[in-house]
């Protein structure tokens, strides 16, 4: 129970976050909500997928996905 | 800082206080190899192109995941970033990735790009691949000053257009900046636009492994402003450049990356590292260890271990931070940036004031 409330807690402090931020897309981690059961496919990655020091944000995931990564300006 | 930032990181600070207590196990990275093609001036790892300590068979990685890892998370959720030295060293690399992705976990990797042939990049892709981290120091010159090898640019190019013509994969630069190129990241950034590269992390160097004998690879303060107000700029501008997790920044945060500052090391970060030891992240050495998987179980060590990583009051005991008010959102910098007695290495809020 508290689990659950915390990662609810959490997911509404990082969205309050990103709001004050004035970031376009969420901040919020869903790895920090423990699944049940996560039925996604390894061949399509959820943004919530971070490597951390060395990699990628889930904003930078779902921004690439959001436009041509290969369009040159 | 205003106050609007302010609210922001005591939020942020609430929210980091409930991940502490949760701890999920997110990112995993596995130091499989000591060996790398080439010398780097500032390696964390002191890598080298032979080494005593040879590689992590992929069994005994594979084992610590199937027993003790695998029966407590969702394997979708947990990417496993393989590291190095140079991952790919290591030919059994395919056949480590693609034993990864059957067991569902996504992975990724960090390379210097001058072992990537199409070829190679092709069955990493098969095995499962889903994103990596390339790195490019500078210009040509530069590029290969710091990577000691004459070929060490044309590499990572040739990753970095395979990357670009992909689709459906994650993937960024990184450059770590010293003094030498702190005042080119113009031309850089030009150059990698024109290989189709749209995320860009800048980093700088912390005075560890080789880097620790070169303080020319450190920037100075002011020259530390500048990379940052350049990042401020270029975001401005649009483009997706960030300084990397490194530090707790004042009034820079919310402006250089997409998220406020955050040390994730023995939180939501562990690693693997070659000899068996259990770490955060894998620049992380000694005193640090929380075990190691040959004789510990990794999974008790995640869920009762790196107490010194979840509760950083200890630093407060320890300079500059025992007298710092900001401790509250920063908690003692990157864990990477702690020496064995405890002391900071580098605290990057003084190079801002």
């Amino acid at each position: 129970m508290k689990t659950k409330f915390l990662i609810r807690l959490n997911v509404l402090l990082a969205a309050l976050v990103s709001f004050l931020l004035g970031c376009k897309t969420q901040q919020v981690n869903q790895s920090d909500v423990v699944a049940d059961a996560d039925t996604t496919s390894v061949e399509e990655p959820t943004p919530e997928r971070m490597i951390c020091l060395y990699g990628i944000p889930p904003e930078v995931y779902q921004r690439l996905h959001a436009e041509d990564s290969t369009k040159v300006e | 800082m205003n106050l609007r930032l302010r609210i922001a990181l005591e939020l942020e600070r609430w929210r980091r206080q409930n991940l502490k207590t949760l701890h999920p196990l997110q990112q995993l990275f596995w130091e499989s190899t000591l060996r790398c093609n080439v010398h780097c001036q500032h390696c964390g790892s002191d890598c080298v192109s032979s080494v005593t300590q040879p590689d992590m068979p992929a069994e005994d990685f594979l084992k610590v995941l199937d027993e003790q890892v695998t029966p407590h998370v969702n394997p979708h959720r947990l990417m496993i970033v393989i590291s190095g030295g140079e991952p790919l060293m290591r030919t059994d690399l395919e056949t480590i990735g693609k034993a990864l992705y059957d067991r569902g976990y996504p992975w990724g990797m960090v390379t210097n790009g001058l072992a990537l042939t199409p070829e190679r990049f092709r069955a990493l892709r098969q095995a499962g691949l889903r994103s990596m981290s390339i790195s490019l120091d500078g210009l040509e010159q530069d590029h290969n000053w710091m990577r000691q090898h004459p070929r060490a640019f044309e590499g990572a190019t040739r990753a970095i257009e395979l990357a670009a013509a992909e689709k459906n994969f994650t993937w960024d630069v990184v450059t770590c900046v010293h003094q030498a190129t702190v005042d080119h990241l113009d031309q850089i950034q030009a150059y990698l636009w024109s290989l189709g590269c749209r995320d860009w992390r800048l980093a700088t160097i912390a005075p560890m492994g080789r880097a620790a004998t070169n303080p020319a690879l450190l920037l100075q303060p002011n020259q530390f402003k500048q990379l940052l107000d350049f990042i401020v700029a270029q975001r401005q501008a649009g483009r997706h450049v960030s300084y990397t997790c490194d530090g707790f920044l004042d009034h820079y945060e919310g402006q250089v990356r997409d998220h406020l500052y955050q040390c994730t090391a023995g939180i939501t970060t562990a690693s693997i590292l070659i000899d068996g030891s259990i770490s955060a992240c894998t620049s992380i050495r000694g005193k640090y260890y929380q075990g190691n998987i040959y004789k510990d179980n990794f999974w008790d060590i995640w869920e009762n271990g790196f107490k010194p990583y979840r509760d950083r009051r200890w630093m407060r005991q320890i300079e500059p931070c025992n007298s710092c008010s900001l401790f509250r959102f920063c908690e003692g910098n990157g864990m990477h940036l702690r020496r064995e007695d405890g002391s900071l290495m580098l605290c990057h809020l003084a190079s801002i004031k």
